[in-house]
């Protein structure tokens, strides 16, 4: 593997509403990352964009959303329709070449535009699954409940991931909800508590990568990307064990995680994700998990994975670590799952 | 001022086609059966598929299963009276997402038996079973496999709605020269770095990647640089067939602008001045369709060199 590090990353508050459309978004958040590291649009060698047209509801509108790029002379571009952790792959896989040294990864998504639980049930198995109309919470709570049920955690344990999380958006200016832990009196999809399930909002982020000695000049303390891989089980929700991420832990074990890391920002969207996904890795006890808040505390549908990478890279970049995890999800019930493994060296 | 909002919805009506196993258990929850596929090391899975998720081997047959299950894991839903819960049908291996009705919150445990309900009027899709209700215990028989059943010949096609509502938002810019319409006026910005003015407005300039400068107001006259006469009829059609479509360069504008242009379509041609026809004011909003279209003014062509870079 190409030694290839994340050396910049910006990221929109996530309000309620943003303001701008998605070419304001995305002209605000790659304007910030380039100009931090002084480049320029035609200094990047690859782009690559994560979103999902379901959320504006518009047919391709991940390409006007390049106008907020400045795609001039053309630029080496692509799209995934997935969270923008996946277009950061991408850019990865696509270094790997060796012919290009810098890309630029950007997300964006607006939440806010329709009924995200509802846009979400389109993603499911369309022919037994997604008639049934099962919204987002609703399987959420199906995951839930089967954690209850198998004894793996309790509605306590649910409480503290959320009330630790929210006590760590305190401090994060990006966080949509910054205020401590609710009492949890507000039932969802049972066992799930309003406090248990992501905010609905709006946001983008960018993240640069670059190779070798460009990573080097371009950021003192580049986060170097260890290992990265991402892995996927069946869509259909009654032939998993929903207590269980092996796919989580499939992924970290090929990006070369060993168990220990300083920092841990993990895409749990639901509280009770996050228990799972510290068991299928290991557990965790020693890493400062989610200092950002995590997905209980600002969660940009398609963009809040990037965050997660754009998040641990900068504790590493800032110096207050020398290892962090980074993991993104996609699909119900945690069905896609990518973990990379980033360091100071 | 806030940005310009409108209700907006996609509605999507696919046609899915279902292939020989999944086309067989809808023609059977038509008839008010179950059935499950059996992958080569036994196990059976409802709903049936054609390939075993964890290996990818292909399944080695379909077989008839009960209505009766237990349920594993269930979330009970605000909306009141019922709960979605993982069912795994008696003598099967995977479990069903289904609703189930009939019972209080508090009285949802695992491993509870449940019974399909089939729906009176079934069209062969997944709410033939309306709902699963508690089984009692005379109903829960045997958990024996019934027959083996033959995957379906004929395609069968399912139709699957989607559809989904939204409050969309133009942009500030947008939103500017949308407004801009409504009062008569078209708007365009001019990018602080290359100097060039776009039409419609945009936050940013589409090249340089910076915030354009405040929007100004355009001439009303432009130039033809090329066009498309429509000569088909489609849904939502203002004009009726022939008709042209046309990219205009206003005067002062360094983008085009896309519109239709009146008049006998055999005329219409490259480099051709055209002016503004509005609809009269009563009629003008926050849409493009407040111009009615463009019409020729009379004046010479420019030359082809003049609007190439344009085109």
């Amino acid at each position: 593997m190409a030694d290839i590090a994340i050396v910049g990353f910006a990221q929109t508050p996530t309000r309620p509403q943003s303001q701008g459309d998605e070419v304001e978004l995305v002209q605000a958040v790659v304007s910030q990352a380039r100009d931090q590291l002084g480049l320029r649009q035609d200094d990047i060698g690859f782009t690559c964009s994560g979103s999902s047209d379901f959320l504006s509801g518009r047919p391709f509108s991940f390409v006007s959303a390049v106008d907020g790029l400045g795609a001039w002379p053309p630029a080496r571009e692509s799209h995934v329709e997935m969270d923008g952790a996946w277009a950061l792959f991408e850019a990865w896989v696509r270094l790997q070449h060796g012919d290009l040294d810098t890309a630029l990864v950007y997300a964006f998504g607006q939440s806010s535009l329709g009924a995200i639980e509802k846009i979400l049930t389109a993603q499911l198995e369309p022919y037994t699954t997604a008639p049934l109309t099962p919204d987002a919470n609703a399987l959420a709570g199906l995951q839930a409940q089967a954690l209850l049920l198998a004894k793996d955690a309790t509605e306590a344990d649910f409480a503290k991931v959320v009330s630790r999380n929210r006590r760590a958006g305190l401090d994060n200016p990006h966080a949509q909800l910054r205020s401590p832990a609710p009492a949890r009196n507000q039932p969802v999809a049972s066992p799930l508590d309003a406090s248990d399930c992501p905010p609905v909002g709006d946001g983008a982020a960018c993240v640069i990568l670059a190779r070798g000695d460009r990573a080097r000049a371009l950021c003192e303390r580049p986060a170097w990307i260890r290992g990265m891989d991402h892995r996927i089980e069946t869509h259909h929700l009654g032939q998993r064990n929903l207590c269980q991420s092996p796919s989580t832990a499939a992924a970290a074990q090929s990006a070369g995680f060993d168990g220990h890391v300083d920092v841990a920002e993990l895409h749990a969207p639901y509280s009770p994700q996050e228990l799972i996904l510290r068991r299928a890795l290991g557990g965790l006890e020693t890493a400062n998990v989610n200092p950002s808040g995590g997905a209980l505390c600002a969660n940009p549908v398609m963009v809040t994975g990037l965050i997660r990478l754009g998040e641990a890279a900068q504790a590493i970049i800032d110096g207050r670590a020398t290892t962090a995890l980074a993991h993104a999800t996609s699909g119900p019930c945690l069905q896609h799952n990518l973990v990379a493994v980033l360091e100071a060296r | 001022m806030k940005p310009l909002s409108a209700p907006y919805q996609i509605d999507y009506h696919y046609k899915r086609s279902l292939g020989p196993v999944l086309g067989r258990f809808m023609a059977e929850l038509e008839q008010g059966q179950i059935i499950g596929s059996r992958c080569q090391d036994g196990r059976v899975l409802v709903p049936p598929s054609e390939f075993d998720p964890r290996d990818g081997s292909e399944s080695s047959g379909l077989v008839r299963v009960a209505a009766t299950g237990r349920l594993e894991t269930w979330s009970w839903q605000p909306q009141g009276d019922f709960a979605f819960g993982l069912i795994r049908l008696d003598g099967t291996d995977s479990a069903l997402l289904h609703r189930i009705q009939g019972a209080q919150a508090s009285e949802l445990h695992q491993g509870m038996g449940l019974i399909a309900v089939f729906a009176d009027e079934r069209r062969g899709q997944i709410d033939d079973i309306d709902h699963f209700r508690p089984a009692g215990t005379d109903e829960i028989t045997a958990t024996d496999l019934g027959e083996p059943v033959p995957p379906l010949t004929e395609d069968r096609v399912l139709k699957i709605p989607l559809v989904l509502d939204y409050q969309i938002r133009a942009g500030a810019t947008t939103s500017d020269f949308l407004r801009g319409m409504a009062r008569g006026e078209i708007l365009g910005n001019r990018c602080p770095q290359c100097h060039k003015v776009q039409v419609p407005a945009r936050p940013a300039c589409t090249t340089c990647s910076v915030l354009c400068e405040s929007p100004q107001i355009l001439d009303e006259t432009g130039t033809i640089t090329t066009f498309s006469i429509i000569r088909i009829e489609f849904p939502g059609q203002r004009l009726a067939p022939p008709y042209v479509c046309a990219w205009i360069l206003l005067d002062g504008a360094d983008t085009a602008l896309l519109h239709l242009v009146s008049g006998d379509p055999e005329n219409v041609r490259m480099g051709q001045r055209v002016r503004a026809v509005w609809k009269a004011e009563a009629d003008w909003g926050p849409t493009l369709e407040s111009i009615r279209y463009f019409e020729a003014t009379g004046e010479p062509d420019r030359p082809f060199e003049e609007i190439a870079e344009h085109l």
